[in-house]
């Protein structure tokens, strides 16, 4: 019996060690991120050095962010929102304006002319855009495809959204899958139609989407799961984050026992001219408690290199010029690494020429209200149901 | 010992009515009104989300959830009643290593459970990578389908049944049983006399552990249908993502009231509403 | 010791044949069959997630349907990754207060309970239940409304507090369940002969009523232990102020990126801590038998 009396004595001495470090509560920046969002060396670097501990809370989608912070059970010091939500939040009166003296590293041509032309066009419709928020990161959605599937790449690049919705079109048996977000999956169904993704969903509207989406069968509604299934074969073609493709890529090209070259892989990705572009900024809710801090985060972010490290283990794009460049240099060196990552980030995020009409790809997402969402979840869930 | 310790049961009520009440309340007043989240500034009354309850998406998604409940609890109850009935008839002495590696499986995280069961369930994954490396090609390619959900439903929640019938067959006074044989009954005749419908109680309440989070659940929906079967917890779950509390609120309330009638009919069985578990 | 079980065994059981009636034995043998059949696979049902949970916890390649070669390095990077160890370290955290406090709250609430007249008794089981039924999201919300009204007094309330509270919320509910029948076979009379015997109610408690009901506890924590250490939808609404559990950190690194195969390797890590826990427990247990015995 004293063994399991001086057992259950360690048992409770490591449980009073374990509360201890637990509930140990520094100062601490709150930050709400997407899961993985973050290089979290970088994270570290800037904890040593302004000796402050960084706590980051995750969520899922732009509504999370938007419920977290409305609920006011946290106050945390900064969000990272996609720009519709930087407007919601905005208008709701939940955020304080970034004080640009406090960023040093923050000059107006330090970013790229994609993220230049986004922030215009937002600010077109929301003024104050550009007081509210510093851009953290940007993307656009493609149409994400099994080169295995013979007939596929072909016919997807000559044809795009038409492809992708007729069935006849495309190589017998393909088998394709639909983003799980029933906001995303109506702005495809507007772009095959040459209609914008942010038309008002009126019933007109709802009904030629509804005809578009029922027009095949989806095998797949899925999120992540779309990306891993093409590159296992099991899917052969969704409409998917370009970040998504890129993610898996560089897990091949990175891969420690067996790294991949750029050419080896067997998917590759498609990006119409019409598609859902968005960028995800850093903004500052107005209860934050450490905003001097918050904004020397965002400084940090805005550095060059700093930006680059991050950007490696994110599968989207830097705004920065410099930092870009910075990944276009790998082409030059010997690193297979850095090469690989180089040619994918030319080929996927590439800058802009003369033969473009706006220098990005895509159109970002407007904010649509409670009562146009339930419509069209609803329209897309009478197509699954059907 | 009644006079003793009577007075500790009020800290319960107490704490009862706050929590499990009060959010009850809330969500009943929620599916009354239009607002916008948890704002109720600009709450007006309304019976707006009524209308979208027979939207046909929403009564397809009460009606298959209902379907395949139905399924999996009945399924559950085979499997589990042979399961439960050889543990309750083997030699173990310690029931408690058999509780416990039947509830082992649930402590690893339900999603990654999950995730793992869809990636057998298609026809490239690891296992079959595996196989194919010493010759053997097997797969299967059944996720997404009914099938898929059916069986995952089935993995899940099925501890819980093994459990409510192994505890209501454990409670079964063995004098019971010589009584029965000594009248002249024979095995088979027993178990079905004596034995089975003591353990009824066992099976009603295993039924409700497995029913109530079948029909409400939506991860397993989601991930082993690959998006094409929608159940009704997956419309709850969408409708809170689009920060429509109001039809999220109206759908829960409508699936609580189907609960307590459950729990109604748990109650016409056990008079004491005790074997829950 | 007395032999308790099984007590068929003996006495002499007639046989079938002895009372006239025709013996199927065939039909007996089939149903023999298929009932290990449908153990094998409700056991193989339950255990191929774990399975392959397992596979990919020493899975080199960080593509999930190739299998390279066997590794432990995702065992090791479950130390380095800052948010993730957070993660587990918080989890562990939650669940072991919330099952020791619910455990001990829950039989109190319970023996209460059991001394109440069956009216009452009906009235609390049913509000006992609505926790352990309702809907995850609607009590997570819920929970959330409700601990929000004292954020004005307390900003920094919401973290380990209100998880702790709402995840002692939905435990209790399973432990009351599981010590209650066990509290109506004991005998009132054990309780009367201690007081008899001039020990004070709450002591012979103690030493009377829980070594009895001591099986019922033991189930109740191990469930509410489970509910805890895997919940995910209550703790999500119910958190705050960075303090995020593992199946937050699961469920929010699912969306944009691929899961990093150190929660495979945790999780594996769970299973075979527990295990080995139970084989040494039953070891432990079964020397105990044989030494008494002897």
């Amino acid at each position: 019996m004293k063994i399991t009396k001086v057992l259950i004595g360690i048992c409770f001495t490591l449980l009073l060690v374990l509360s201890a470090v637990t509930l140990r509560q520094k100062e601490a920046l709150l930050i709400l991120n997407w899961g993985e969002y973050i290089n979290d060396e970088v994270v570290e670097r800037f904890e040593k050095e302004y000796n402050i501990n960084v706590i980051i809370s995750l969520a899922d989608s732009n509504e999370l962010f938007y419920s977290k912070i409305k609920s006011g059970t946290t106050a945390y010091d900064l969000v990272i929102p996609s720009e519709y939500m930087v407007q919601k939040m905005y208008e709701n009166g939940m955020l304080q304006p970034i004080q640009k003296d406090k960023l040093s590293n923050y000059r107006e041509d330090i970013f790229l002319p994609g993220v230049d032309g986004i922030i215009e066009s937002m600010s077109a419709v929301f003024p104050e855009y550009v007081d509210y928020q510093i851009p953290y990161f940007w993307g656009t959605f493609g149409l994400m495809y099994n080169k295995r599937k013979i007939g596929l790449e072909e016919i997807i690049r000559e044809k795009g959204w038409d492809a992708f919705f007729n069935e006849a079109e495309l190589p017998k048996g393909t088998e394709v899958g639909m983003y799980n977000v029933p906001r995303f999956a109506y702005a495809a169904a507007m772009f095959y139609n040459h209609m914008s993704p942010n038309a008002v969903p009126t019933e007109e509207n709802i009904s030629i989407a509804q005809r578009t989406l029922a027009m095949r069968k989806f095998s797949e509604w899925g999120t992540d799961t779309l990306k891993k299934n093409i590159q296992k074969g099991d899917l052969d073609l969704a409409f998917v984050y370009t970040g998504d493709f890129l993610d898996m890529l560089y897990q091949e090209i990175n891969d420690e026992v067996n790294p991949k070259d750029i050419s080896e892989i067997e998917y590759d990705i498609y990006i119409p001219d019409d598609t859902i572009a968005f960028m995800d900024s850093f903004v500052i809710p107005k209860n934050a408690r450490h905003v001097d801090l918050a904004h020397a985060f965002i400084n940090y972010f805005l550095d060059p290199q700093n930006a680059y490290d991050n950007a490696s283990v994110v599968g989207y794009c830097t705004p920065l010029i410099e930092s870009y460049n910075m990944i276009l240099a790998g082409k030059d060196t010997d690193d297979k690494y850095l090469q690989n990552w180089a040619q994918a980030m030319e080929k996927y995020y590439p800058l802009p020429d003369e033969t473009w009409a706006k220098p990005y790809k895509g159109t970002p997402l407007t904010n649509f209200d409670v009562n146009s969402l339930t419509k069209i979840t609803n329209m897309v869930n009478y197509v699954k149901t059907r | 010992m009644n006079k003793y310790f009577k007075k500790l049961a009020i800290p319960y009520f107490v704490w009862l009515y706050i929590l499990a009440i009060i959010p009850f309340m809330f969500m009943v007043i929620l599916s009354f009104v239009s607002n916008e989240g948890l704002d109720f500034s600009a709450a007006i009354f309304t019976l707006e989300n009524f209308g979208h309850l027979t939207a046909s998406s929403t009564v397809i998604a009460f009606m298959n959830s209902f379907f395949y409940a139905v399924i999996a609890t009945i399924v559950c109850i085979v499997i589990g009643y042979m399961v439960a009935y050889a543990i309750f008839r083997s030699h173990f002495k310690n029931k408690f290593l058999v509780m416990t590696i039947l509830i082992l499986p649930m402590w690893s995280n339900m999603l990654l459970r999950i995730e793992a069961l869809k990636n057998l369930m298609e026809p490239h994954n690891i296992i079959t990578d595996l196989l194919a490396k010493i010759g053997i090609n097997l797969s299967l390619n059944i996720a997404g389908t009914p099938l898929a959900v059916i069986i995952g439903l089935i993995s899940t929640y099925i501890p819980f049944m093994i459990l409510s019938i192994y505890t209501a067959l454990e409670k079964i006074d063995y004098s019971l049983e010589e009584a029965a044989l000594d009248l002249g009954l024979t095995e088979t005749k027993k178990f079905w006399k004596v034995i089975f419908p003591l353990s009824i109680k066992g099976i009603v309440s295993g039924s409700i552990m497995v029913f109530l989070p079948c029909m409400s659940g939506f991860a397993i929906p989601e991930i082993l249908g690959q998006g094409n079967i929608l159940l009704i917890g997956n419309v709850i779950d969408q409708h809170f993502r689009n920060m429509n509390y109001n039809l999220g609120s109206l759908l829960a309330v409508v699936i609580l009231v189907v609960i307590l009638a459950a729990i109604l009919l748990v109650s016409k069985f056990d008079k004491e509403g005790e074997t829950l578990i | 010791m007395i032999k308790q079980y099984p007590l068929y065994e003996q006495y002499e059981v007639a046989k079938i044949e002895d009372y006239g009636y025709k013996e199927h034995r065939f039909t007996k043998i089939l149903y023999k069959i298929i009932r290990y059949l449908v153990i094998i696979f409700a056991v193989f049902l339950m255990y191929i997630p774990i399975f392959t949970i397992f596979l990919q916890s020493i899975n080199s390649s960080t593509i999930t349907s190739e299998f390279g070669s066997v590794t432990l390095k995702w065992y090791v990077n479950i130390f380095t990754k800052g948010s993730l160890l957070t993660a587990i370290r918080n989890t562990v955290f939650i669940s072991i207060w919330a099952t020791m406090i619910s455990t001990l709250l829950g039989t109190l609430f319970a023996i209460g309970i059991s001394t109440l007249e069956r009216k009452t008794k009906r009235h609390i089981m049913l509000l006992n239940n609505i926790p352990l039924l309702n809907a995850d999201i609607v009590s997570g919300i819920g929970l959330m409304l409700i601990f929000s009204s004292l954020v004005h007094f307390f900003p920094y309330f919401f973290g380990w507090k209100t998880m702790l509270l709402a995840h002692i919320f939905f435990t209790l509910p399973y432990v009351v369940l599981s010590v209650l029948p066990k509290l109506r076979e004991i005998d009132p009379n054990l309780f009367e002969a201690s007081l008899d015997l001039g020990v004070k109610p709450y002591p012979s408690l103690y030493k009377v009523i829980i070594p009895a009901i001591k099986a019922g506890i033991f189930s109740g924590m191990i469930l509410a232990f489970t509910m805890s250490f895997d919940d995910f939808v209550i703790s999500y609404y119910t958190t705050g102020n960075g303090f995020d559990n593992l199946s937050i950190w699961i469920y929010s690194s699912m969306g944009r990126k691929s899961l990093s195969p150190s929660v495979y390797a945790f999780s594996t890590l769970v299973t075979i801590v527990f295990f080995a826990l139970l084989i040494i427990s039953n070891l432990l247990q079964g020397r105990r038998h044989h030494n008494e015995n002897n």
